[in-house]
């Protein structure tokens, strides 16, 4: 793997859990629930990612 | 029943709404610190100025675009990415006016101190770190619209989240009396 998709990839982990928890820190107040909401979509999030890429993948 | 750590009764105590809002878009956080939310406040900090760091060290830096259309440099989504990209506030500021342009029209003569908030335009990784700032000017564009509605609109959700009777019911509870 190159340096450069390394680092992509890296990237698409840290982003989508800074906008999960970023969304889920405005939409509650109790750290629990933030936490349990942030770790809920970052798993969405990663799932419907790694379909769009799949699909892509094939496609290509 | 604990009273909630800042409940709606320190509303009077508070600063006018359009200051926190104000100085929560310039130093991200700062909205809800000034609120009394430490904790929130750190929180949207952190993530500001991690992503936007990190953008940084990706060699990106906020430009300024061209927005006349007839311009050959016109691109409508440079100037979508550098309205987001302001979202951050003062790192973005910084960013921005340390470009060779505004710092040539202040005639500042350091310029070479401040070429590490500037980016690298030609560098392979300008566009993720691009991409980084996108992230960190829209989390506290959220971050302020989230100060609008907890502390100043006061929606209806949000007010019995402030009261302390967020938590689900336990199901004891949330069954109607027969």
């Amino acid at each position: 793997m190159t340096r450069l998709g390394f680092i992509y990839l890296v990237s698409w982990i840290y982003l989508s859990a800074v906008i999960c928890l970023s969304v889920s820190l405005n939409e509650h107040r109790a750290p629990g629930k933030i936490a349990r909401e942030a770790l809920r979509r970052w798993a969405k999030f990663m799932g419907l990612t790694i379909v769009i890429a799949a699909v892509v993948w094939l496609l290509d | 029943m604990p009273t909630p750590p800042n409940s709606v009764s320190d509303a009077a105590a508070r600063p006018p709404g359009w200051l926190l809002i104000l100085i929560g878009w310039f130093i991200p956080g700062a909205g809800f610190a000034l609120a009394g939310r430490r904790a929130r406040g750190t929180v949207q900090c952190l993530l500001v100025f991690a992503t936007f760091a990190l953008g940084l060290a990706f060699h990106s830096g906020v430009a300024w675009p061209s927005w006349s259309w007839t311009a050959p440099d016109f691109n409508l989504i440079n100037n979508l990415t550098f309205i987001i990209q302001m979202g951050a506030g003062l790192p973005a500021l910084a960013s921005l006016a340390a470009q060779p342009v505004v710092l040539g029209a202040l005639d500042f003569h350091h310029a070479g101190a401040l070429a590490w908030l500037t980016g690298v335009p030609q560098h392979a990784y300008y566009e993720l770190g691009s991409y980084y700032m996108i992230v960190a000017g829209a989390i506290n564009y959220f971050a302020v619209c989230n100060v609008y509605d907890r502390l100043v609109r006061k929606q209806k959700r949000f007010v019995v989240q402030e009261d302390g009777s967020e938590e689900e019911p336990a199901p004891e509870e949330a069954t109607p009396p027969s």
